[in-house]
């Protein structure tokens, strides 16, 4: 199976560019969708999923010869989709609303329903939890609902938009353990903006930022990539703005109150030391590098966007990351 | 204080369109209602009177009712803006963030809810603006309107408006707030329209302070307060804020008052603890997870998957039921269907089993009728409910995403959700049909008729509440609004295309014909009509359907751009063909129905009908002047084929040059729907013009009738009913029930001003260019003293007729049945009358069970229904007291017998034809009764075996007072024989709601009101319950035997009398003839002038004499005063007879008498041997009191 994304490009009434001429070919097992809040992950999300149609002429998606966008009935069929955010019935039971989901999606034997729901809730831990209202579920257990319901009629094409947000590290692990297990013979796209989920689940992989694919492939090589040429070193907070002026820094963290710094370079920069690079690396060198590339041709209007963006995002560190990074000088 | 919060709503209110369109249309609404009540028309003269006859079309009163009443039906507005100003954050989740802010809860919640406030009362100022601009302006007719008083347009919204939205918002507002959602704004919703329709059958059925209390929008306050102002006051005076207004106002405010503190004390700026998208929750431990652990799918269970049509079928049947348990799971829903279903029960309750105030056994046609009467409030909330409740549960509920992604063809939902709201109204018919029964069983009634209720509610209702409900969730879905879409169902469904002159049916969506049940006839005129117009309206609801289908949100793009784009690319085959399907079948019942009720049967719009009886009164009114002969007999053969509603009537009417000039051209008058196949007048004659719109045939004659002449028409016409009408059905030519008049049958003499008819309503006169003229002529007209109003050109007239009817039935006509026998399958009656009768006669024919009795010689016959046996005793009982009574006390009864026949339920009335009393099966038939109260059929019969003697023997002349000579002699006629079978509390009782009547008539009279002498065409209050209290007073002060001996007097010169014909004042004459002059002043008081009282019993005290008798000293007040045609009161100086009394603890009179009471009189003293309870003045309520509950006080020891 073969999930290829063609030229996609999205434009919300609002004027909001929210995918911009993306270009994906997606293959069975984990592909993880991995971008800051804001990028595009849920739009391109929920294209997929048949939700959303993107502009007129806007690209293409292409399913081994199904065309997503027209055939949505077919891909439907195939569909195991769990939204970013969503709610559930609360005065029902999980057991109800699963069958009746189980149904919906195309089963129509009542004895293979109930042996599927109860099936799925067990994998899925839910079995105690089966006549309970769905009211009464913690985080969690909605979450692992989420999946579950998803999973009903053993879709071939996964689509999970942000399903460990929120999560405790025990759920979030469980979590991981259900998908990766799942993810054999089908395709499952899981977007995040938690670098660790890609990094622990998946093999393939794409960096989403303001609506463009910036990096796209797999895991491990995009880490082999950086390998010799990431550095680290652990200096004061006062320090950073000179660092960030003469290196190219990618990656900037506290660690007990100081900073540790990573930095790109061919050689090894004074006062560093060689740092084994991973998908952290790969991740912020891409975004920073590609918003350095954007504040340098950038237009008034572009900054408008950026500004209405960062105010949905107050919540996340990429936003004192990217701060620092605008601040921030160019070469090292 | 809290005006930031008040103005962030008030913006967010103005940039909306909506609150701009409800402004517009309530402008519109008050503009169009004064302009067009200046000239007599439109909504605000059809809903208070303003604008007819004298009434000013600004009339303080009417627009203090009008704004109520629009303000009330804005409720939906009202409901909708302040459940949005408090449920808002909750829905859209903010409350996580503005809870968490530094904001007072007043600040918070004052500000919401003024700010909800002030839009709805700007919307609702438009009717009083809009009103405003039309009275300054030059398009109102200013003999309309008077000088217009601003003060009045103001005054509602202080008085009403201003109440009613801290009630009603403070309502909405606490339930969204403290329900955290929309849906328990419905259960408000509900209450408040349970309160005001309960209190609306309150007020009907009596207990009136009570229904002003518990109206929560004031309309019956102020109605209590206004209801008897004259024409006069109407036009001057505010509603005042007292009285039931106050206390009304008070209550309420009170109450809304108590819901705010309320709300402020249990609202807290806190997240609920389980919300609707289940955020926060019990936690229960799972087996800790701290590192790999396989998970142990490796494969997901094999399924088969169907995705065929039946499947989907299935799965549409799933998300019907689905759907149905989530709305029938809401506890909203609970208080909505316990509020409704009480209201629709309670009211049936106290309505069924009674009808006109008479209490009824508890038939199923009754039952049925009565609940169905208020089903639509209930049916109505619960579709506006389910639907919306359904077609946004997804999204509610933030579920749709995942709903949204399943493979499910859109229509599986859509279907699934139309069949779970016709589910719930299922449930609320069964719910109806166990209450029904349920009444019926507590009434001690068990002839239960299951397959009537289940066709009736499952068959007919049923369908109805689905059928709008499809157009309410197609509306929803179209505008993805809640109020837009309930705004434009209630447009389609309601009369709003016939107030727009679309009153076909076709129009209105889903609805169809009125029809009847009836005990004798079932369904039998309806049911075509009811079959077609429902099939019509479903395959309308298919279109619709695949509309919603196509236009259904789903995903994310749900802008009504993209989903009309959407549904463009979307239309593959099926909906096509499905919307094919319904439009076809539209087309087809459509043509169906437009070739059954426009070309087999006439359509009329209300203005077609004026215009015609306008080009009547146009076209041929010069001949009215022409001489034309009287008839003089009818001889017919009238055959009545009920099976296919058919009736043919040939004969023979003679007719007498009784004028003194030649007749030289006949004009002759047919029934305008009747197949004339032979039409012929008996002397050679040409056929001068014939005119099938209003049946009329002119022929002249070759040789000229000259006075005193006579000549014959030979006529032969069939009435058929085809098809079914669009207006109802013909109810008096019916399988099973037949009542038919001479009108319907035989040729008539002459044009008539009465029967096809001129208009009679002088705007509309106006309005169709004719020239007013009076309700009826003066007294001193001596043209309209030559006939009666039952024609220019007949009154007493021989009649001979052969009945004929289907062999099952039993065909009744005026006259001794001179023979009856059976011939080739059908039964024959011949009736002849003795002697001439007034040409007005009527033939029944049904399915009897006959009771024979006789009384001295006069054979008292009972027609009836076979289960309606009830009250056949009842009604020979009272015709032959009345018999006996009336042949002593006034004249020789004329014939050998009288016949009470029973006709299906379509008229609930009684009416008298020579010898032959037709009484409603609604009516006298079903009654039961209640001991303590005057039987009504005991009375009506009496009343109606009175106008054999008040019609069948004197006919008065076609002048004002006519109806003294009919009416009210038949009133006194059963007064005179119920004194005889009832106590004096029973006919206290009874001369008191008489009295209440006549004042409440007086109050909705809107040309003039004219002393009992003149009383005529509409004065209804004054001939039947003023008549019914006069003639009362009169036996009382004159004396029954001498009032009798001057009608025997009258009796003697008037009876059979022709031309001219007697009037009123000759009635008077005789009785102040017998009258001592002492109490001439009585009767000018009863006949010649408007006259009221208010006399007060203010105390009475009690003290023991030495010898042991008790000595009652009653201090009151007695007020009269005369009033003028408007209602304008003048204090007449008190100089009259008054009736003083005292009552025993037993309510046993102890003492009665009269004495002259003068305008310095403030106490007199009785004494009395037994203990005394009570003491009053004028406590039998001979004079026309405006209080009379106040003419009786306890007795103070």
């Amino acid at each position: 199976m073969k999930l290829s994304i063609k030229n996609l490009s999205k434009t919300y009434p609002g004027g909001v560019r929210a995918l911009d001429r993306v270009d994906l070919s997606i293959s069975e097992g984990m592909f993880g969708l991995l971008g800051p809040n804001g990028a595009g992950k849920t739009t391109l999300m929920r294209t997929i999923a048949t939700l959303q149609k993107p502009d007129p002429d806007g690209g293409s998606i292409d399913l081994d010869g199904v065309d997503v966008l027209e055939e949505q009935d077919g891909v439907r069929r195939i569909l195991g989709y769990l939204p970013q955010e969503f709610g559930l019935y609360p005065d029902v039971t999980a057991e109800h609303l699963l069958d009746h989901i189980a149904l919906l999606k195309g089963i129509s034997s009542r004895g293979e329903r109930r042996d599927t729901v109860l099936f799925i809730l067990e994998q899925t831990n839910l079995l105690d939890a089966h006549r309970r209202k769905l009211g009464e579920f913690s985080g969690g257990m909605k979450q692992r609902f989420g999946i579950a319901q998803a999973l009903v009629g053993d879709p071939s094409l996964l689509v999970v938009d942000e399903p460990t947000a929120g999560l405790d590290p025990e759920e979030r692990n469980r979590f991981h353990n259900i998908l990766s297990d799942i993810a054999e013979n089908r395709i499952v796209i899981l977007s995040t903006h938690i670098v660790d989920d890609v990094s622990v689940l998946c093999s393939r992989f794409a960096i989403l930022d303001q609506g463009g694919v910036l990096l796209s492939g797999n895991v491990s090589e995009a880490v082999a990539q950086l390998e010799g040429s990431v550095w680290s070193r652990v200096v004061d907070k006062a320090e950073v703005a000179g660092l960030e002026e003469r290196c190219d820094v990618i990656l900037t963290r506290l660690v007990g109150g100081r900073v540790l710094v990573h930095v790109a370079a061919e050689r090894k920069p004074e006062g560093f030391e060689p740092a084994a690079p991973d998908l952290f690396d790969v991740y912020f060198a891409a975004i920073r590098r590609a918003r350095r590339r954007r504040v340098a041709s950038a237009g008034p209007n572009e900054n408008r966007a950026r500004t209405t963006r960062e105010r949905h995002e107050s919540e996340t560190g990429t936003t004192r990351e990217r701060r620092r990074s605008e601040e921030g000088g160019n070469a090292c | 204080m809290h005006v930031d919060v008040l103005l962030f709503e008030l913006r967010r209110r103005l940039r909306q369109p909506s609150t701009y369109v409800y402004f517009s249309i309530f402008a519109f609404f008050g503009f169009m209602g004064i302009w067009r009540a200046s000239v007599g028309h439109g909504l605000l003269a059809g809903l208070t009177q303003a604008g007819r006859g004298n009434i000013e079309a600004d009339a303080p009163y009417a627009l203090y009712h009008f704004i109520a009443i629009l303000s009330t039906f804005g409720v939906l507005i009202v409901a909708t803006w302040f459940g949005d100003a408090a449920g808002r954050d909750y829905r859209d989740g903010m409350y996580h963030l503005i809870f968490s802010y530094p904001i007072g809860k007043l600040r918070y919640l004052g500000g919401r809810f003024a700010g909800a406030l002030v839009p709805v009362f700007i919307v609702f100022s438009g009717l009083g603006l809009g009103g405003l601009i039309a009275a300054y302006s030059p398009l109102v007719a200013p003999e309309g309107i008077g000088e217009v008083r601003g003060m009045a347009f103001v005054e509602p919204y202080l008085v009403v408006v201003l109440p009613n939205l801290l009630f009603t918002g403070a309502l909405f507002f606490s339930l969204a707030l403290l329900g955290r959602r929309f849906l328990p704004v419905w259960a408000g919703l509900a209450g408040f329209v349970v309160l005001i329709v309960v209190a609306l059958g309150l007020e009907k059925t009596g207990g009136k302070w009570l229904a002003a209390l518990l109206d929560p929008s004031g309309m019956i306050a102020g109605r209590l307060i206004y209801g008897n102002w004259s024409i006069a006051q109407k036009n001057e005076w505010l509603v005042p804020l007292a009285g039931p207004v106050l206390a009304n106002r008070i209550l309420w405010t009170a109450v809304a008052a108590a819901i705010g503190v309320f709300t402020w004390r249990r609202f807290r700026f806190a997240i609920p603890e389980i919300s609707g998208s289940g955020e926060v929750g019990l936690s229960r431990p799972a087996a800790p997870v701290l590192g790999f652990q396989p998970s142990g799918i490796e494969a997901l269970p094999a399924t088969v998957r169907r995705f065929s049509f039946s499947d989907h079928l299935r799965r549409a049947l799933y998300v019907m039921t689905d759907d149905f348990t989530y709305v029938t799971r809401r506890r909203s829903f609970y208080v909505v269907l316990a509020l409704g279903l009480s209201l629709v029960l309670v009211t049936g309750f106290r309505n069924i089993g009674v009808v006109r105030g008479t209490q009824t056994f508890p038939v199923t046609t009754q039952v049925l009728e009565a609940l169905c009467d208020n089903l639509y409030f209930l049916g109505l909330i619960i579709t506006l409910f389910s639907a919306s409740a359904v077609v946004w549960r997804e999204r509610s509920w933030h579920s749709s995403e995942i709903f949204d992604a399943l493979p499910v063809p859109r229509w599986v939902p859509v279907l699934g959700k139309v069949g779970a709201t016709a589910l719930v109204h299922a449930v609320v018919m069964a719910l109806l049909m166990i209450g029904g029964m349920t009444i019926q069983a507590a009434r001690g009634y068990f002839h239960f008729e299951p397959a009537l209720y289940l066709t009736e509610l499952f068959g007919v209702r049923l369908v109805y509440y689905i059928l709008i409900s499809v157009l309410a969730l197609f509306f929803l879905v179209l505008t993805g609004r809640r109020l837009a879409g309930f705004i434009l169902t209630l447009f389609f469904i309601d009369d709003f295309m016939a107030i727009i002159g679309l009153e076909h049916h076709l129009w209105t969506f889903a609805s169809r014909p009125p029809h009847r049940l009836s005990d004798m006839n079932g369904y039998s005129p309806f049911g075509a009509a009811i079959v077609a117009y429902d099939l019509y309206w479903i395959f309308a609801s298919v279109v619709l359907i695949v509309l919603a289908v196509l236009l259904y949100p789903r995903g994310l793009d749900t802008g009504f751009k993209q989903r009309v784009r959407a549904a463009k690319r979307r239309l593959s085959a099926g909906s096509p063909i499905a919307a094919g399907v319904g439009v076809m079948g539209c087309l087809t019942v459509g043509s169906i129905i437009v070739y059954n009720t426009t070309i087999l049967n006439r359509f009329e719009t209300g203005k077609d009908i004026a215009r015609r009886k306008a080009d009547y009164e146009k076209t041929y009114k010069r001949w009215d002047e022409e001489p034309q002969p009287h008839v003089t007999g009818i001889t017919a053969s009238v055959d009545i084929y009920p099976r296919e509603r058919r009736v043919e009537a040939k004969g023979k009417v003679r007719l007498v040059n009784e004028t003194r000039s030649v007749v030289d051209t006949l004009f002759v008058q047919v029934p305008p729907d009747a197949m004339v196949r032979l039409l012929r007048p008996g002397a050679p004659a040409t056929r001068a013009q014939t005119d099938p719109v209003f049946g009329i045939h002119l022929f002249g004659l070759q040789e000229p009738l000259a006075p005193g002449d006579s000549t014959e028409i030979d006529f032969d016409v069939e009435l058929v009913e085809r098809g079914f009408k669009d207006t109802g059905a013909n109810t008096r030519l019916v399988t099973n029930g037949t009542f038919l008049t001479q009108m319907d049958l035989f040729p008539a003499s002459g044009y008539d001003p009465h029967g096809v008819g001129e208009l009679g309503d002088n705007d509309q006169r106006e309005a169709y260019g004719l020239p007013r003229r009076p309700r009826m002529p003066p007294l001193d007209d001596m043209a309209a003293r030559m006939h009666t109003p039952l024609g220019v050109h007949v009154d007493w007239i021989d009649f001979d007729v052969v009945v004929s009817t289907s062999d099952d039935q039993i065909a009744v006509a005026p006259g001794e049945l001179v023979r009856t026998w059976t011939e080739a399958g059908r039964r024959l009656f011949h009736y002849r009358a003795p002697r001439q009768i007034l040409g007005c006669v009527a033939i029944l024919s049904a399915r009897y069970a006959v009771r024979r009795e006789s009384a001295r010689g006069v054979g008292i016959e009972i027609y009836h229904h076979p289960d309606h046996a009830q009250n056949v005793d009842l009604m020979i009982e009272s015709a032959q007291h009345s018999l006996d009574y009336f042949a002593k006390e006034f004249s020789p009864y004329q014939f050998s017998g009288v016949r009470i026949v029973e006709f299906p339920r379509y008229e609930i009335s009684a009416e008298a034809y020579p010898g032959l009393i037709p009484i409603s099966e609604g009516y006298g038939f079903i009654a039961k009764y209640d001991e303590k109260k005057v039987k009504e059929v005991y009375r009506v019969v009496a009343h109606e075996m009175g106008h054999q003697w008040w019609a069948h023997q004197v006919i008065g002349a076609d002048v004002e007072g006519f109806f003294v000579l009919t009416e009210v002699m038949a009133q006194y006629s059963a007064l005179l024989v119920s004194k005889r079978a009832y106590d004096r509390s029973q006919m206290d009782a009874y001369v008191r709601g008489e009295i209440s009547r006549y004042l409440k008539g007086r109050g909705e009279e809107v040309e003039e009101e004219v002393p009992l002498v003149r009383t005529n065409q509409d004065t209804w209050y004054q001939h039947y319950a003023k008549g019914f209290v006069v003639m009362n007073a009169l036996a009382e002060y004159v004396g029954e035997d001498r009032i009798n001996e001057a009608i025997r007097e009258f009796l003697r010169g008037a009876a059979f009398q022709g031309p001219p014909f007697p009037t009123s004042c000759e009635l008077v004459d005789h009785i102040k003839s017998v009258t001592p002059d002492s109490l001439l002043y009585l009767v000018e008081d009863c006949f010649e002038r408007i006259v009221l009282f208010d006399n007060e019993a203010l105390s009475a005290d009690c003290e023991r004499t030495h010898d042991g008798w008790y000595r009652v000293t009653l201090s009151f007040e007695g007020r009269k005063w005369t009033v003028d045609g408007r209602g304008a009161e003048t204090v007449a100086p008190l100089r009259d007879l008054i009736e003083f009394a005292v009552f025993g603890e037993n309510g046993e009179e102890l003492r009665r008498e009269r004495r002259w009471v003068d305008a310095g009189a403030h106490e007199i003293t009785m004494t009395v041997g037994r203990r005394p309870a009570r003491a009053g003045i004028d406590p039998h309520y001979l004079l026309i009191d405006k209080r009379p509950e106040n003419n009786v006080v306890e007795v103070r020891m």
